[in-house]
């Protein structure tokens, strides 16, 4: 583990991995659910409880390293706050829809659709921010 | 003006007809039944009741009559076929093995386990008789195995049919047991659950 000054912190190579694949999980998870919409096939419906199943174990690990990371930083203000609570909120909410989704068939709809719809945006703002932080000030 | 009054008419009957339905609310019967109310939740409240064996308790009977076990350690029976000739057969198994399509799926499978007997399934049938009439059913065998979970039991024409989980195929019966033997040879075995239906009598 090197030592970064704490404005110059950049995630390392399984964060960012672990952090970015939470992107395609979400990703697939809300065309599987836009699909299930216009289709009624349940099938579409099973995928997106995978694919959630599967970013909430990729997003929980990313926010545990970014967590102890957030712990370590000797400057916490600003964007590494920033990128653990947008982590985490993703975690919850991802959390929430797989419970959403969890539900029988189409009762999971529309609301599965939107919360899939927010967390895909708070995804991109989490891994959008905290690889950022490594570059930029 | 007329509709109208004859309106106030009806809406003043549905509220009186609501009036009576509010003395049973524990009952959703009649032509305007009492609903509970749509719940849903995230989290589903729910009790999961614990088995409990039967220990010493048995079912009461009337004065005169007593109740015995004719069979114990029997592994899960789930259906019993009285045979003609008064012999017992007994399907024991355990369903499941459904495909689990969800994460949810995994999850239940857990927790509807606490629910259920830990005994394991025994995927058989199992004979009972009582060879002498005195109400002790003495002789205890297997009569079928290699099942998948078998539960329909019906006999017609001198051939048993079977229910597994995932198919229905007939066992022919060599010898009757009335007559003093019960099925044997090993071609009529049933070749198990992995044995497609391919005609009337698959377990031939």
């Amino acid at each position: 583990m090197t030592t970064l000054p704490a404005y110059r912190y950049t995630p390392g190579p399984l964060h960012a991995t672990l952090l970015a694949g939470t992107v395609p999980l979400f990703l697939g998870a809300l065309l599987s659910d836009i699909a299930y919409t216009q289709t009624y096939q349940i099938q579409w419906a099973n995928f997106a409880s995978w694919l959630i199943a599967g970013a909430l174990v990729f997003c929980g690990l990313a926010f545990l390293f970014a967590l102890v990371n957030l712990l370590r930083a000797e400057r916490k203000a600003g964007q590494p706050t920033r990128y653990v609570l947008l982590l985490l909120a993703t975690w919850v909410l991802g959390l929430v829809n797989a419970f959403q989704h969890a539900k029988d068939a189409y009762a999971s709809m529309p609301a599965g659709l939107i919360i899939s719809a927010v967390v895909l945006l708070l995804t991109l703002a989490a891994t959008w921010t905290g690889l950022r932080s490594g570059g930029a000030k | 003006m007329k509709t109208s009054h004859a309106l106030s008419v009806l809406s003043a009957a549905l509220l009186l007809s609501a009036c009576g339905g509010e003395g049973d609310k524990t009952q959703a019967r009649g032509p305007d039944p009492t609903l509970p109310e749509q719940q849903s939740s995230l989290l589903p409240s729910m009790k999961i009741a614990e088995p409990t064996p039967w220990g010493d308790q048995k079912p009461t009977v009337p004065e005169g009559y007593s109740v015995t076990a004719i069979a114990t350690d029997l592994a899960i029976p789930r259906q019993t076929l009285v045979l003609p000739n008064g012999d017992i057969l007994i399907a024991e198994g355990r369903g499941g093995s459904a495909a689990k399509l969800k994460p949810k799926d995994v999850i239940a499978s857990v927790i509807k386990a606490q629910g259920n007997t830990k005994v394991k399934g025994g995927n058989r049938l199992t004979l009972l008789r009582d060879a002498d009439g005195d109400g002790t059913y003495e002789l205890k065998t297997v009569f079928a195995d290699n099942l998948n979970a078998p539960y329909g039991l019906a006999f017609a024409d001198g051939k048993l049919y079977v229910a597994n989980q995932d198919a229905t195929g007939a066992l022919r019966l060599h010898r009757w047991p009335d007559q003093g033997q019960r099925r044997t040879g090993e071609s009529h075995r049933p070749a198990g659950a992995d044995q497609p239906i391919t005609g009337p009598n698959p377990w031939r």
